[in-house]
């Protein structure tokens, strides 16, 4: 906020405390669904679990009794099993590009539905190691540089997951999330985290469907909220589950890169 | 059915019929006899008789009366009664200058010009303040403030503690028309609503009407806020001013010809940033706060004859935010308005009164940054952030006193509204970039006509209407917009009119006065308002900009019914009223979840519609002079809206919705020279989303909101305290030490929550309050 600082300069005046507020009252038990199908060799698995009290130390209430069941539109369906308490996963069922998945979920007398189709990672990307040196914008170091064919013609969406020795990067300050722009055929991009030596960096693309990535935008923006952001949105992410359910329910093309820094 | 309406208007002829038996007319002005101030809403009363008419607010007034012997009497609170013997053997021009009262009677916030003008006026919903009189109420950091004296009456409520921004009867604050010698204020706020942009010391009136409407007045659906500054001292040059903790003020009058005209000069500016930037040079611990505000005044009036008279008037203020480090390194934000006002009264005749005026306002703001950067070769980088809203009007406006017994109003006016909603540009080396959201053109007119009617001696009727037309024009882009997406994209060319709305506004109040210290009263008012504000913040901000209606966003109209109890006791010492309200609103905007309202062509799609309603009881106990004098305010009140794609089947709290506000304002001159005043406030906390679980994903914990609005902030309440210190006066110079304490006993009402994890997981609310226990002291003077 660029006009935060005002408010700091009141701060000799202001102070901070542990408030009595109550939560507000909930009425009903809710669902939390999360499942993911890709084109890659990852099994679809779907997440079911519980929200839980404000004031819990709880952090993950699965939910072991549900049925589960993925189907596509040429008729394949199957009743996912469950593997660990709450996540359940598809043995024969695989993604493939342009086709339509349906999830449906059972919960005593409770049924939640959501259907996505698997979009094509249409964009043409080359990934390769650059080593930076008096740059006005970053630091002396190894980075990632990205070059991608824009598609003028259709709007697409992206989310990039960025792991650097195994672990998520871009965890959910920063989600690079992007769809496709009109009027620039080619840009090369350096990813802004700094690497070193050694590092295996693995990159996964995934495409997304408009209403994917209508919620993750809407997630990364409730985990960038910040104290000076006072336009944090109190409210849920806009999940493309029926029923009313929290969640998503993501069917994507899956592009991946590794690359070591030697 | 029919047959009443008949009698109706039989009855309506009958009076019109008897008013051309009338053969005279008395008129002229009232004017105040130390500066030759008009004096607005002075009752002129034929002794004996509930015949009278009240002055305009240019002080005229005029009463057509049989041949005959009269005696006349000119009142107005805080002023010594006049009375003149009056021979009506033909048209009398009569200018009369009342004397404030020796007895230095204690004018308080809300006045009223009779002792019982609250109980015979036709006025229900409306407050008025005098500037004179607002600086008695115990003030933040020495700055006596319009906005913040409104806050302590019923009806009214802040939007935050911070903002000058107000809810009026459960409205949003954009439903709010301010104006300032007849021309808009965009945005009240200084300091982001610390202070409001109106410099006391340049105040001479303040009406607020927040139920019937007058028909003179448009544009708003929940309130109008009519501020006139002062006219300038015909008799003799003065200043007052004064100089406090934070800003300081000096005000300069002085007649242009004795009797005749005068101008009068105000400014103020607040000097943290100069004191700061002192003392770091000395003490290199103590930083710069790079912030100041400053604003100024003009105004000038002449009296051409006795017929024609003219009046120029100007505000223009400004807000700095300079962090700038060098030259190279510009980091600057600013934001302001400024209005001005050309106005010629002409007396066309004893009985007709016109005035031409002329205005043009805007608020604008700006974030410019630019430096250098490079570790061998320097380059450049420049960023601008623009955003306007500029209006220019043309209204003309008449008072027609038919007789006695009707005063009538009518009038025309047309603004040329100019938004520019958004501008950005600026360059990183040899890459420039530009990002401009289209602007907005649009044309708003309006016609009107009421009538005050006394019917017998005991009902009065105030009706009138308006009708309203709005244009939008090009050149514009605008966009067809289904089920929230955007389909088509149509573009217009410079001055086409591509849109219009327009719309009836029937006003209509009466009172029924059942003895001199008890009257009724009962109101309908439908408003309508073209344009609004595009942000999803409840309380406002420095960076809100405003936005017409579209083809695709259609006017907001309001349907309010009041009604009233009037009484007073003890030979109008106590003046008691009960005033209830209902009101219904259409075409209420929410934005969708997570819009981005900032550098969004195409925002429209993400409103949302709905409806709205408010409801509420005030009541208000106060006692308008003596020694000892105050009020008591208590509103009981509901604001809910109903928004489709938001919640659509149930209604839900609007942000504006208070269940309680109660102020306590008490003001005692223990002698001539010491007087103390304090206030008490409550107010419910206002609703917010508050989470009412949560769940977990990639190791973070997230909140689960269920339901729109369904917590509340905590009750709010403070205590000021007041102490004004006169100084022995002399014959040429008067001053004054006045110490308050703002939030006395350092109630943290908080401005902010938020939710964060603790150790074991839970959720844990807190709290940010800003305005704890403030002390101020300023000096006060006039000569």
């Amino acid at each position: 906020m660029k006009y935060g600082f005002l408010l700091l300069s009141l701060i000799t005046l202001a102070c901070y405390k542990p408030a009595e507020i109550l939560f507000t009252e909930g009425s009903e038990t809710k669902y939390v669904i999360e499942g993911v199908v890709t084109d890659g060799n990852e099994r679809p698995w779907i997440s079911v679990s519980l929200i839980s009290d404000p004031n819990s130390s709880a952090v993950f209430l699965p939910v072991d009794s549900a049925e589960v069941y993925l189907s596509d539109n040429l008729g394949n369906s199957e009743q996912l099993n469950q593997i660990i308490p709450g996540i359940y996963t598809a043995n024969a069922i695989k993604g493939k590009v342009g086709m339509v998945y349906n999830l449906n979920v059972f919960i005593g007398d409770k049924h939640f539905s959501a259907s996505d189709k698997m979009h094509p990672i249409s964009i043409m990307d080359s990934s390769y190691c650059k080593w930076v040196e008096n740059s006005d914008y970053f630091e002396n170091g190894y980075y990632i540089s990205s070059k991608v064919k824009w598609l003028n013609d259709t709007l697409e969406y992206y989310r990039l997951k960025f792991y650097r020795n195994d672990s998520l990067y871009n965890s959910y300050l920063d989600f690079l999330l992007f769809e496709t722009t009109e009027d620039i055929d080619e840009t090369e991009s350096l990813i802004p985290f700094l690497l070193e030596k050694n590092d295996t960096v693995k990159l996964r693309l995934y495409s997304l469907s408009k209403e994917m990535f209508s919620y993750w935008y809407a997630y990364a923006k409730i985990t960038s909220s910040t104290f000076y952001n006072s336009s944090i949105p109190a409210q849920n992410p806009p999940s493309n589950i029926l029923g009313g359910a929290l969640g998503y329910f993501q069917v994507s093309s899956l592009k991946k890169h590794v690359i070591i820094i030697k | 059915m029919k047959g009443k309406i008949k009698l109706s208007i039989l009855l309506i002829l009958f009076y019109t019929a008897t008013a051309f038996s009338q053969k005279f007319t008395l008129h002229g002005y009232v004017k105040d006899k130390n500066n030759g101030e008009a004096l607005i809403g002075a009752t002129v009363i034929v002794s004996g008789t509930t015949l009278g008419t009240v002055t305009n607010v240019y002080g005229f007034y005029s009463l057509s009366l049989e041949k005959g012997e009269y005696s006349i009497e000119y009142n107005y609170l805080g002023f010594n009664k006049k009375g003149m013997e009056i021979s009506l053997n033909e048209d009398v021009n009569l200018t009369i200058e009342l004397e404030p009262s020796t007895e230095k009677i204690k004018e308080v916030v809300v006045r009223s010009e009779a002792k019982n003008q609250n109980i015979i006026s036709t006025q229900m919903g409306v407050d008025k303040l005098q500037g004179k009189t607002i600086e008695k109420i115990p003030v933040l950091l020495g700055e006596a403030d319009v906005i913040k004296a409104l806050k302590l009456l019923p009806g009214v409520v802040s939007t935050s503690e911070m903002s000058s921004n107000l809810s009026i009867r459960g409205g949003a604050y954009d439903q709010n028309m301010i104006l300032l010698d007849e021309a808009s204020v965009y945005n009240a706020s200084h300091l982001l609503g610390l202070f409001s942009v109106f410099n006391n010391d340049a105040i001479k009136s303040v009406e607020l009407y927040k139920g019937m409407i007058p028909a003179n007045y448009g544009g708003r659906i929940s309130s109008v806020m009519d501020i006139r500054m002062r006219e300038g001292n015909t008799k003799k040059f003065t200043g007052v001013g004064s100089v406090g903790l934070l800003t300081s003020r000096l005000t300069l009058e002085a007649p242009i010809v004795k009797d005749k005209g005068a101008i009068l000069v105000s400014g103020r500016r607040t000097y943290i940033d100069l004191l700061t930037q002192g003392m770091s040079k000395i003490n290199s611990d103590i930083s710069k706060v790079p912030y100041y505000f400053y604003d100024y005044n003009l105004k000038a009036n002449y009296t051409i004859n006795e017929k024609h008279r003219i009046y120029l008037s100007g505000y223009f203020g400004r807000d700095v935010a300079d962090m700038s480090l060098s030259e190279d390194n510009l980091q600057k934000t600013y934001w302001g308005n400024y209005t001005g006002t050309l106005r010629w009264n002409y007396m066309i005749s004893n009985k007709l009164f016109a005035n031409l005026t002329l205005l043009a306002s805007n608020y604008d703001y700006k974030i410019e940054s630019s430096s250098t950067f490079g570790s061998t070769e320097k380059k450049t980088q420049h960023f601008l952030w623009d955003a306007s809203l500029k209006d220019y009007s043309l209204k003309l406006d008449f008072n027609y006193y038919l007789n006695p017994r009707n005063s009538v109003k009518y009038g025309l006016n047309s603004t040329y509204h100019d938004f520019n909603v958004g501008k950005v540009e600026g360059n990183i080396d040899t890459i420039d970039f530009n990002f401009n959201i289209p602007k907005y053109y649009s044309l708003e007119h309006a016609g009107y006509i009421s009538n005050q009617q006394k019917l017998g001696e005991n009902i009065v009727l105030n009706y009138g209407i308006r009708f309203t037309l709005f244009q939008n024009i090009g050149s514009a882009t605008a966009y067809d917009i289904v089920n929230y997406e955007v389909v088509d994209t149509l573009n217009y060319s410079k001055g086409e009119i591509y849109n219009q709305y327009m719309g009836w506004e029937p006003r209509f109040s009466t009172t029924f006065i059942i003895n001199d210290r008890n009257s009724v009263k009962v109101g309908y008012s439908r408003t309508i308002q073209y344009m609004h504000i595009a942000s999803n913040s409840n309380s406002g901000t420095p960076l809100d900009v405003w936005m017409p209606v579209t083809p695709y966003v259609k006017p907001q109209d309001a349907h309010q019914f009041s009604s009233g109890y009037f009484v007073n006791f003890f030979n109008n010492k106590i003046q008691v009223s009960v005033e209830s309200y209902y009101k219904i609103m259409n075409n209420q905007i929410e934005f969708r979840e997570f819009s981005q309202p900032y550098f969004n062509p195409q925002i429209e799609a993400d409103f949302r519609f709905g409806e709205g309603r408010a409801y509420g009881a005030e009541f208000l106990i106060k006692k308008p002079d003596g020694k000892f004098s105050g009020w008591i305010s208590y509103t009981l009140a509901k604001s809910e809206r109903k928004t489709k794609d938001i919640q659509e089947k149930d209604w839900y709290p609007s942000p504006y919705d208070h269940r309680h506000n109660l102020s306590l304002v008490g003001m005692y001159d223990i002698t001539k020279r010491i007087s103390v005043s304090a206030n008490w406030v409550y107010l419910s906390g206002h609703p917010f989303d508050a989470p009412s679980a949560r769940w977990e994903y990639g190791n973070l914990i997230l909140p689960y909101y269920e339901g729109k609005n369904a917590s509340n902030y905590p009750d709010y309440h403070r205590m000021d305290i007041g102490l004004e210190l006169k100084n022995k006066p002399n014959k040429k110079f008067e001053s004054s030490w006045t110490f308050s304490i703002y939030n006395a006993y350092n109630r943290r009402n908080p401005n902010m929550i938020y939710f964060s994890s603790i150790e074991n997981n839970a959720t844990q609310a807190y709290s940010f309050s800003l305005l704890q226990r403030i002390y101020s002291v300023s000096f006060n003077f006039n000569f």
